[in-house]
């Protein structure tokens, strides 16, 4: 009885899950079982997925990502977060202004901002410009490997943040005014408040910001497209949806980046069930 | 009900014989609009003029689709598994024909057609086992420019094409650099670059040998030459900047302004843009610039020069008759018509026997350096890989860029490279 009645509610969300979703990702699997395109194939069963085990390229994507992982997360989370925690402190009206002026280059597309930061990180850009008004030697930012990484965290950071901030701020604000409240009557000092009450309800909002920010590291590429094409200096910037990218749209191969796109998901859903694992043993 | 019948197959027998000529489809890239002719259709006009021409005089229909190449739809795959394939198809060689120049796929030109019009070297590279499944229409070719200023300047005379070796490049280069200019530019910007290779062609390498694509043959003792001939210009400083920072663009802009002595390009990069760089006020003048050979090994003849093809292909169906049909369509396709306009208007190599054009773009001097050196120092041939070629490439980049940084040695690089791209081409 409840299904009949619940059925005809989920039906258009369900709808469109399936079209949008659910049949893709099954057009996609069977994608992955072919050598060639949606047109032209031949089934190939498992070979792809042990292929792209064996691929040096594939493989070196992920740990690129690892390191991309390291150098944007924790600064991006921090960052974000001490900067929504300090906005809990001002007015509303102060705080729309500045989510507004974080939240700007959020706005923009990866391929505008990879354009823009392109040409701040050239060998003659502003970045290095002002460097050599400081005195200090050119780095090349775009073709050595770790400048390069570096490079890509900083276009990551000055992107993301915005958008952290925004995240935060908005579970900052679900916590009840009256817990704070009751805190400072009781004699709570506000560092005290933020460390010992706000910060451990906020802890499965973190973990939720990290899972999203470790897959969307994974899943960048039309910034590293635009900053240095090939994937960077010795391909040291290539993620895997990058490595997925150039398969299936370079390389013609798009039975195999099928197979290489649902190893990603599967990754992804690793992370996700470790994310579970955590709130559960920390017992969130 | 008699005549109900009978006059139903009258019915029938007339609709089958007024169903039309027969149609035949010809698929060609995009049309690009000839600058110099407003209004008139570029490549398409010429098409769809011969195509009109040859519908008339052989009483068939000939419709002419245009693939978009930006979005790859119509592609030839696509058309295949429609069961609608192309009667002809025209595309840049190399990326899109590669699995179809065989006998399942493609008509043998040779069965059909005379030949001996088109240059022999042109239709060797589409030649397999005797049979030529693809007719040249267009070559773009290139060479090493040199900087004809400079040479004035130190003093040195070019030599005779073919004349030119590697060794007298060092020394000329010491010369170059007195006077602050660097000899050539060495491309490594992620990776060794395709331009850059031609050193190593110079010593003898070949990325294939005896049309086996199947395995790679550059790792070679000719291929470790020209590698550390490429390190020698570098440590001499005869390289322009640091060469893990420049790529092809670069070369086109940093030659065509006057900052470095040589580089291998096409005509149309220097045709083009010298003048741009005199209208963007980079330079005064118009720099004086001459197409000669890479110079080459002592002991060696030539270092081959480079040239791609847009080709024209036929699909071979059962009926021999229309096989026969299709050929002539292919050969209109690539007539001395159509080659003319190209060559008038596009910048573009003849393709045939003893005609190269002095009028329009193929007037000036580069266009004439570059048709004689592809007839004397021959052409590189192009690889029919397809797809692979992207994947064999980045392999190649990410290997040679770490041996431009010193983290591999030029063996290791070779040897990796192999390895790794034999498991690709042997897919």
């Amino acid at each position: 009885m409840k299904i009949r009645v619940a059925l005809p509610l989920l039906a258009p969300a369900l709808a469109l899950w399936i079209v949008l979703f659910a049949a893709p990702m099954v057009m996609v699997g069977r994608l992955s079982l072919w050598n060639g395109n949606l047109v032209a194939h031949v089934n190939v069963g498992l070979r792809n997925y042990v292929e792209a085990l064996r691929d040096s390229m594939f493989l070196k994507s992920f740990v690129n990502a690892g390191i991309l992982v390291l150098l944007i997360v924790p600064a991006r989370t921090i960052f974000s977060y001490r900067t929504a925690s300090m906005l809990t402190g001002y007015g509303e009206g102060t705080r729309s202004i500045m989510r507004f002026v974080l939240y700007l280059p959020t706005l923009a597309s990866g391929l505008i901002m990879g354009l823009i930061w392109r040409w701040i990180l050239a060998k003659d850009g502003l970045l290095n410009g002002a460097l050599a008004i400081a005195g200090i030697e050119a780095i090349p930012w775009l073709f050595e490997a770790w400048p390069a990484r570096f490079s890509v965290a900083m276009v990551m950071l000055a992107c993301g943040v915005g958008g952290d901030v925004i995240v935060f701020s908005m579970f900052m604000a679900s916590i009840p005014v009256e817990l704070k409240d009751q805190a400072l009557v009781d004699g709570c000092t506000e560092r005290q408040y933020r460390k010992r009450i706000m910060f451990p309800l906020m802890v499965p909002f973190i973990l939720l910001v990290v899972l999203l920010s470790v897959s969307g590291t994974m899943q960048i590429w039309e910034t590293i497209y635009v900053l240095a094409p090939e994937g960077g200096p010795e391909g040291s910037i290539a993620t895997p949806v990058y490595e997925i990218f150039q398969t299936a749209f370079m390389f013609g191969r798009q039975g195999y980046a099928a197979a290489k796109g649902l190893m990603l998901v599967a990754v992804i859903a690793l992370l996700l069930f470790t994310k579970k694992r955590l709130e559960k043993t920390m017992k969130l | 009900m008699k005549k109900v019948l009978l006059f139903a197959i009258i019915a029938m027998i007339a609709a089958v014989g007024w169903s039309g000529p027969l149609t035949l489809t010809v698929m060609t890239n995009g049309v690009q609009a000839f600058s110099e002719w407003e209004g008139f259709r570029g490549y398409a006009g010429v098409r769809e003029k011969i195509a009109a021409e040859f519908g008339e005089k052989y009483g068939t229909k000939v419709v002419v689709l245009y693939r978009n190449q930006a979005t790859g739809s119509m592609d030839v795959e696509a058309l295949m598994a429609a069961g609608t394939p192309p009667d002809v198809w025209i595309d840049a060689s190399g990326y899109f024909f590669g699995k179809y120049l065989n006998e399942e796929y493609a008509i043998p030109f040779q069965k059909y057609l005379d030949l001996s019009v088109f240059q022999k070297a042109l239709l060797d590279i589409y030649t397999v086992a005797g049979n030529v499944y693809a007719l040249p229409f267009s070559n773009v070719g290139g060479g090493f420019a040199v900087n004809k200023d400079m040479l004035d300047a130190v003093g040195y005379t070019l030599p005779e094409i073919g004349k030119w070796t590697t060794d007298e490049f060092l020394s000329l280069g010491a010369k170059l650099k007195a006077k602050g200019w660097p000899a050539t530019m060495i491309m490594g910007k992620g990776g060794l670059n395709s331009w850059t290779k031609f050193w190593l062609y110079a010593f003898g390498a070949e990325d294939y040998k005896g049309g086996n694509l199947s395995k790679t043959a550059i790792n070679s003792p000719e291929t470790i030459k020209g590698l550390a001939y490429i390190k020698k210009l570098v440590d001499n400083g005869f390289a322009f900047g640091n060469p893990i920072e420049v790529n092809d663009d670069d070369a086109v802009e940093f030659f065509t302004i006057g900052k470095v002595f040589s580089s291998v390009m096409q005509n149309g990069h220097t045709d083009g843009w010298i003048p741009e760089q005199v209208r963007l006020g980079k330079i005064k003048a118009p720099i004086n610039v001459r197409f000669t050979e890479v110079p080459h090994a002592a002991g060696r003849e030539h270092t081959p020069v480079y040239g791609y093809q847009t080709v024209v292909v036929a699909h071979k169906q059962e009926d021999a008759q229309k096989n026969a049909l299709v050929a002539k369509l292919a050969y209109a396709l690539v007539s001395h018509e159509a080659q003319f306009y190209n060559t008038l208007l596009a910048g573009g190599f003849s393709t045939l026997n003893n005609w190269q054009p002095k009028l329009g773009t193929a007037a000036s001097q580069t266009y004439q350096d570059v048709a004689g050196l592809m007839v004397t120092a021959g052409l590189l041939p192009i690889y029919q890989l397809g797809n692979k070629d992207a994947e064999v490439k980045k392999i190649w980049n990410t290997l040679s860029e770490q041996w431009f940084r010193g983290k591999l040695t030029a063996q290791a690089f070779l040897n990796q490279y192999e390895a790794e791209a034999n498991k690709v081409l042997a897919r």
